[in-house]
């Protein structure tokens, strides 16, 4: 009996050694798989190969120019715009050298560059620009304003056309530099050729890329165009790699399988930072970004038509804390509700409610909330002032902890606020539809729809429902003397008045300013931010040395 | 007779698949907000109403619910599942071409689990008290208790960036497949070691083996052909469940190692409320549960014959 189980025992120690064995050749025979690729690998490097982190899929069989499907920062790399959002929004030109606008800002006139071809050797002219606008831009489906208030588009000769609209806007400039849908795309792009019903088949554009191959889910690789009419790329590839977590990102910078991570492109987590900051091989970089989070308050709830309460909540956050003890110091203290990076913004139109939470007690002590039985918790009328905030967590993972410091803060003044976490569908249900918040938090859009696009949304009602953030008259007369104005002294004073207001009336309570970062290795150099988020790198002045 | 079975069970199959499907669509549109809002929401641009109403009818969710939902059966029975909303691509299509990297996955994980597994487990069933046997409950508490994303991540950093054995990322040459199957087998692999090693203690201890043993047959013979046969059953039934959740994909798995698979598509159309997908992937899910489940089932047959005599 004891032999036997003996025996079994040797057998035993026998079959572990031969899967062992198996598993030594089968890893042998994975090294010599995938010893060719390296082979190749190195050959390419000497061709300056850039490879940046993306989050998502590029979607390039879908990079139509008149769509809103794939990615919009290899959009805005491989096709041009007429004009090119720059820094702080200054609109510069892009396919349209120079333009007019008529006296009553209805009728703008472009003139074109001249000799531009698309990456498949076709000319742009002024054929091919309606022709790209005229795909989509008479869909309904479609809110950009350039749409919506078009009368007409008409090539007048070789390199000129123009577009008449039914009212002046002086945004109509700032939607020609999106990402999308307003970018041109060669008429061979489509199927029948030239012909604006036809289908989309391949992304051709005039831009300074094109795409060389593609793989969905993983890999994208771009190499300059070679037709392109401004300045020359100094790198000879670009291979956008789909990794969609974050962490991950981090991991494939330290191991040197990615040279770039971070922006828009694919964030990178906060609490990695020092991991970078320690990595002799990573350089991190920041920009002044151009959103800001901050939050709603709604109209409807009694306790927050008094204005002393508002006032209140805004001084009893205290927002340096926010960027330095929650966020370690990524970010910048928030003073209204748009960054300095942002068009009309400026040092003496910023203004807003400091941290003193002592001003913020006497304040709901006017309105006359007390704490008559010791509780903590200020009432009126034998009602305490508790308040509920909505926020959520998948898009914004720092929500919670700002969430909870100011849940805490507003404690310290006596107001009881209830954190309620939602999933992202729900969350936004009840910021644009079932309002069932008393505070929520939200986040400014980014760069090009600011000001103008953002205030429209959030603070000026629509035909037929109220505005979402906060509902005043006076402040949606200046929104749309602003957007209408065609004068730009009286646009800049306009949006003055709008800051303004908006003090005065404490409309919301602001939070926090985030920031663009980026980790690069040491290949990397002459690394410039873009000047928005859809193109949050230059590429064209990247350089890459050796590895 | 066998034939007759399997028609059977086939048979059993449709009013399943189309009460699941009839519930997930119920449920989908019982959850907030509006999929035409959504969409044209992620474009950063405040939709006009005329905008939205526009993309309801381009969607058809201007229809009735159980409009809606026979017109997805109809189009079901000539094998399309319709065309995603947030993508604008067939979702058909979609789900084959992420279910081979899904699958491969699966199998490398199931291959790495039973590799743990199985030597652990036979090991401290004949050497119980041993060194083995410690390693063996050790390792199988380790595996129960470590989340996944904790264990790839580990794995990433020591195995990719430092030692730099294997790549960070992507689904390229055979040793990308390493760290990803290693993550989720051995988060298996613990209830397959004291499974096995409970069943074969059982089994070995039982007269038959005693039997087999007086008969004179070989040591390896008895454990291979017969106590081990009978001490994988109860293993082989929880092995086709989690088979079944493994295809569907594992979407921390899949991120981390930037696996392009099938569960990180899942768990994106939830967030944008594709329901075309949803509706997609739950027909496609149940239909490999069940299949799996007939599939064991058949095995067990095979394995089992005092089924078969039923």
């Amino acid at each position: 009996m004891n032999n036997m189980l003996n025996r079994s025992r040797r057998l035993f120690l026998a079959w572990v050694l031969l899967t062992l064995a198996i598993a030594l050749v089968l890893g042998a025979c994975s090294n010599a798989t995938t010893r060719p690729e390296e082979t190749s690998e190195t050959a390419s490097s000497e061709q300056t190969t850039l490879t940046v982190a993306m989050t998502s899929d590029a979607g390039i069989d879908q990079l139509d120019a008149g769509a809103y499907n794939g990615s919009m920062h290899v959009q805005a790399m491989i096709y041009d715009s007429l004009v090119e959002y720059g820094e702080k929004g200054e609109i510069v030109p892009g396919l349209a050298e120079s333009w007019e606008i008529s006296e009553d800002g209805t009728v703008y006139t472009f003139h074109l560059r001249q000799g531009v071809t698309f990456s498949d050797g076709l000319a742009l002219n002024a054929e091919a620009v309606v022709f790209s606008f005229e795909r989509w831009i008479h869909d309904p489906a479609n809110s950009l304003q350039i749409a919506t208030a078009l009368e007409a588009i008409e090539a007048v000769d070789e390199h000129t056309f123009t577009m008449t609209f039914n009212k002046a806007y002086y945004p109509f400039l700032t939607e020609l530099s999106f990402a999308r849908p307003v970018r041109i795309l060669s008429p061979s792009a489509v199927e029948p050729a030239g012909d604006v019903n036809g289908e989309f088949i391949q992304a051709v554009g005039s831009g300074a890329w094109m795409v060389e191959s593609y793989v969905r889910d993983r890999e994208t690789i771009l190499v300059p165009n070679p037709h392109y009419w401004g300045e020359a790329p100094e790198v000879d590839r670009i291979v956008l790699k789909v990794i969609p977590d974050p962490q991950s990102r981090v991991m494939a910078l330290q191991s040197g399988e990615v040279d770039i991570a971070g922006t828009q492109l694919g964030r990178l987590p906060v609490e990695s930072l020092p991991v970078i900051e320690g990595d002799d091989a990573l350089e991190l970089l920041s920009a002044e970004g151009t959103n800001s989070h901050f939050m709603i308050f709604n109209p409807a709830v009694t306790a927050l038509q008094d204005l002393h309460v508002r006032q209140a909540v805004n001084l009893a956050i205290n927002k340096a804390s926010i960027v330095e003890d929650l966020m370690d110091g990524v970010g910048h203290e928030a003073k209204g509700l748009f960054p300095l990076t942002v068009p009309y913004v400026t040092e003496t139109n910023q203004q807003w409610y400091g941290y003193d939470p002592e001003e913020a007690r006497q304040l709901l002590a006017k309105a006359g909330y007390t704490d008559a039985d010791g509780d903590g918790v200020v009432e009126k009328d034998g009602q305490p002032l508790t308040l509920n905030l909505v926020l959520q967590q998948a898009e914004f993972p720092e929500w919670k902890a700002i969430g909870e410091l100011m849940q805490y803060e507003l404690q310290e003044i006596g107001i009881d606020l209830k954190l309620q976490m939602l999933e992202p569908n729900s969350y936004y249900d009840a910021l644009w539809t079932t309002k069932a918040y008393d505070l929520i938090l939200y986040r400014t859009y980014d760069d090009a729809y600011n000001p103008h696009s953002f205030l429209l949304s959030l603070f000026r009602k629509t035909a037929d429902t109220p505005a979402v953030a906060w509902s005043d008259r006076e402040l949606e007369a200046l929104i749309d003397t602003a957007v209408g104005s065609t004068d730009l002294e009286e646009r800049q004073a306009t949006y003055d008045a709008i800051f303004a207001r908006m003090y005065e009336q404490a409309m919301f309570a602001a939070v926090y300013y985030p920031e663009e970062i980026v980790a690069v290795n040491q290949r990397v150099s002459d690394f410039a931010f873009g000047h928005s988020t859809f193109r949050p790198i230059l590429w064209q002045e990247l350089k890459v040395g050796d590895r | 007779m066998f034939a007759r079975y399997l028609i059977q069970r086939i048979g059993q199959v449709i009013p399943v698949l189309l009460g699941i499907s009839a519930i997930s669509f119920l449920l989908m549109h019982l959850t907030p907000g509006d999929p035409a809002e959504i969409m044209l929401r992620a474009d950063g641009i405040q939709p006009t109403q005329e905008a939205i109403a526009m993309t309801r009818i381009t969607l058809g969710l201007d229809r009735s619910i159980p409009e809606q939902y026979l017109s997805w059966l109809v189009q079901l029975l000539q094998l399309d599942l319709g065309i995603s909303y947030s993508s604008g691509r067939p979702v058909m299509s979609e789900l084959m071409m992420r279910f081979p990297a899904t699958a491969l996955l699966a199998g490398g994980a199931l291959a790495a689990a039973m590799l743990i597994a199985l030597p652990l487990g036979i090991g401290s069933a004949l050497y119980p008290g041993s060194w083995l046997d410690r390693l063996g409950r050790l390792i199988a508490m380790a595996s129960a208790s470590m989340p996944g994303y904790w264990l790839g991540l580990l794995l990433l950093y020591y195995g990719a960036v430092k030692l730099k054995l294997f790549p960070v990322m992507g689904m390229e040459g055979a040793r990308s497949i390493v760290l990803p199957a290693l993550t989720l087998g051995c988060g298996m692999a613990g209830i397959y070691i004291r499974l096995i090693r409970a069943n074969l203690l059982e089994e070995l201890g039982k007269l038959y083996v005693t039997a087999a043993r007086a008969k004179g047959l070989p040591e390896w013979q008895i454990i291979s052909s017969h106590a081990l046969r009978n001490a994988v059953l109860p293993s082989l039934t929880l092995l086709g469940i989690q088979t079944a959740s493994l295809l569907g994909g594992s979407v921390i798995i899949e991120s981390i190692f930037s696996w392009p698979g099938i569960g990180k598509y899942a768990v994106d159309a939830i967030f944008a409320k594709d329901y075309i997908v949803i509706q997609g992937y739950v027909f496609m899910m149940a239909v490999i549960v069940v299949m799996v489940n007939l599939i064991v089932d058949l095995i067990q047959l095979l394995l089992d014959p005092r089924l078969r005599l039923r």
